[in-house]
């Protein structure tokens, strides 16, 4: 055991070792610009302000920290059910799959930052306009890459469940929604990483002053006022949510899901 | 045979007529095939649980006993990704098995396996056939393999039935057969029809 787990740990402890140092280096360069060229603080602070000012202002980052992260979540979770759903549609319908497809792709396409102010002259200044925003912003990879996996089985294992006379129902149940377990959490795991962008650019159009506490209503109120080394701080307390929200997903994957995600990577 | 394809021409008859969809004919194909996500006893269980049959407690008794015969009680639990390739092939036999076809289909089973590992799967077959005594058609490119397993040899050349051998080897089969002068003489004219003297 501790022979095997022993370079597992050293592999650890030497990534966490080089990314810190990468962290120590970007600091250091940074309070040494800072401090060569003589910058204003409102212009760029030093780390160590930063730090202050996210010090100072912990209660109010963690809340919005935690708005936005619930959001985010809300979100993800409303374009995994719609974003699953579609895709199983689309894989028992060629014709639907043709016909609504290219919709799909347009919500892809069509900028958020268009749509936002839509969405909040017909939802308001609220959670829920939030949560709208994020889910669209998540629905594309997990309907692509869902509908992926549910189409993808392989020719003998096709030839297998006709003959022994599976109909749609079984095939779904017992080969595609299991086959495509693995192309849910992908696709999840790249939403994660959206979902927090989404939510964070909703809050921009939500904006401060209102009943809604966020990420992106803080930056806003920040920005007005030029307190740069809170914004600064703001943008890591996102930069942090987003990598707990990927690391989440992942975890789940991982541990949860083990049966249906390591296993069909390596297939026989 | 197995309905997946129409037939360009002429018709197929089964003597019984084994309703396929009931699981009276079964598959091997070239590959395992087997679900990743199942166990290997969850993948024998499969065909039982497409078909409907049995309760769900009977299936996967009637499974770990075929898991039992082709020798793999003990990896019954573990997944494919854990098996090595004539386990899998192993678990893909028993799996074709489970609903106890009256016709079982080889489509070149063993091609992707060692020469150990397939004269231990054709001596494991010999002796499912002893047990059960269904009819297998397998499909082959090793003449050596066709000697030792079969009973009568259609010899497919440019796409069309060249000749029928009746198979004059004695039953039961085992692999020392291999080593008999018999053994060596029928070798020797499904070689000569396959080269189409």
């Amino acid at each position: 055991m501790t022979a095997a787990a022993t370079p597992r740990l050293r592999e650890i402890l030497v990534s966490i070792s080089l990314v810190a140092t990468v962290a120590c280096i970007v600091l250091g360069v940074w309070e040494f610009i800072v401090w060569k060229f003589d910058l204003p603080k409102a212009l760029l602070p030093t780390p160590r302000q930063c730090w202050n000012a996210a010090v100072l202002e912990r209660l109010a980052l963690l809340r919005a920290t935690f708005s936005t992260g619930f959001a985010a979540v809300s979100g993800l979770l409303v374009a995994v059910v719609i974003g699953y759903g579609l895709a199983v549609v689309f894989s028992q319908s060629r014709s639907l799959r043709l016909a609504l497809f290219p919709y799909v792709i347009l919500l892809q396409t069509v900028p958020i930052v268009a749509i936002a102010p839509l969405l909040i002259i017909w939802s308001g200044y609220t959670f829920r306009t939030v949560v709208i925003v994020t889910a669209i912003v998540c629905l594309f990879p997990i309907v692509n890459s869902v509908t992926g996996g549910l189409l993808s089985t392989k020719q003998d294992t096709n030839d297998l469940f006709r003959l022994y006379g599976a109909g749609r129902w079984k095939r779904l149940l017992h080969l595609q929604i299991p086959s495509s377990v693995n192309h849910l959490m992908l696709g999840t795991k790249t939403s994660s990483g959206l979902a927090v962008i989404g939510a964070i650019v909703a809050e921009f159009f939500v904006g401060n002053s209102t009943s809604y506490d966020g990420l992106g209503t803080l930056m806003t109120g920040w920005t007005a006022m030029v307190k740069t080394d809170a914004l600064v701080s703001a943008v890591f307390a996102s930069a942090i949510l987003g990598v707990l929200m990927f690391g989440t997903v992942h975890l789940i994957s991982t541990v949860f899901l083990r049966r249906w995600t390591q296993f069909a990577t390596l297939s026989g | 045979m197995a309905g997946l394809e129409t037939p360009t021409e002429g018709t197929v008859s089964l003597d019984p007529p084994a309703v396929s969809h009931a699981g009276g004919i079964a598959f091997v194909f070239q590959q395992p095939s087997l679900l990743a996500w199942r166990t290997a006893l969850e993948n024998v269980v499969l065909p039982l649980d497409l078909i409907g049959r049995g309760s769900p407690g009977n299936r996967r008794k009637v499974a770990s006993d075929l898991l039992k015969i082709v020798g793999l009680e003990d990896a019954a639990e573990r997944f494919p990704s854990e098996l090595s390739g004539g386990m899998k092939m192993r678990v893909s036999i028993a799996r074709a098995l489970v609903t106890d076809p009256h016709v079982l289909l080889l489509d070149e089973p063993f091609a992707a396996l060692d020469d150990m590992l397939r004269n231990q799967l054709g001596q494991l077959l010999l002796e499912l056939w002893e047990r059960r005594r269904f009819t297998v058609v397998m499909v082959t490119h090793n003449i050596a393999e066709s000697v030792l397993l079969s009973q009568r040899i259609a010899v497919m050349r440019d796409g069309g039935l060249a000749s029928v051998l009746e198979n004059p080897l004695p039953q039961p089969r085992n692999d020392d057969l291999r080593a008999t002068v018999g053994f060596g003489e029928f070798y020797g004219h499904v070689s000569h029809a396959l080269r189409g003297e």
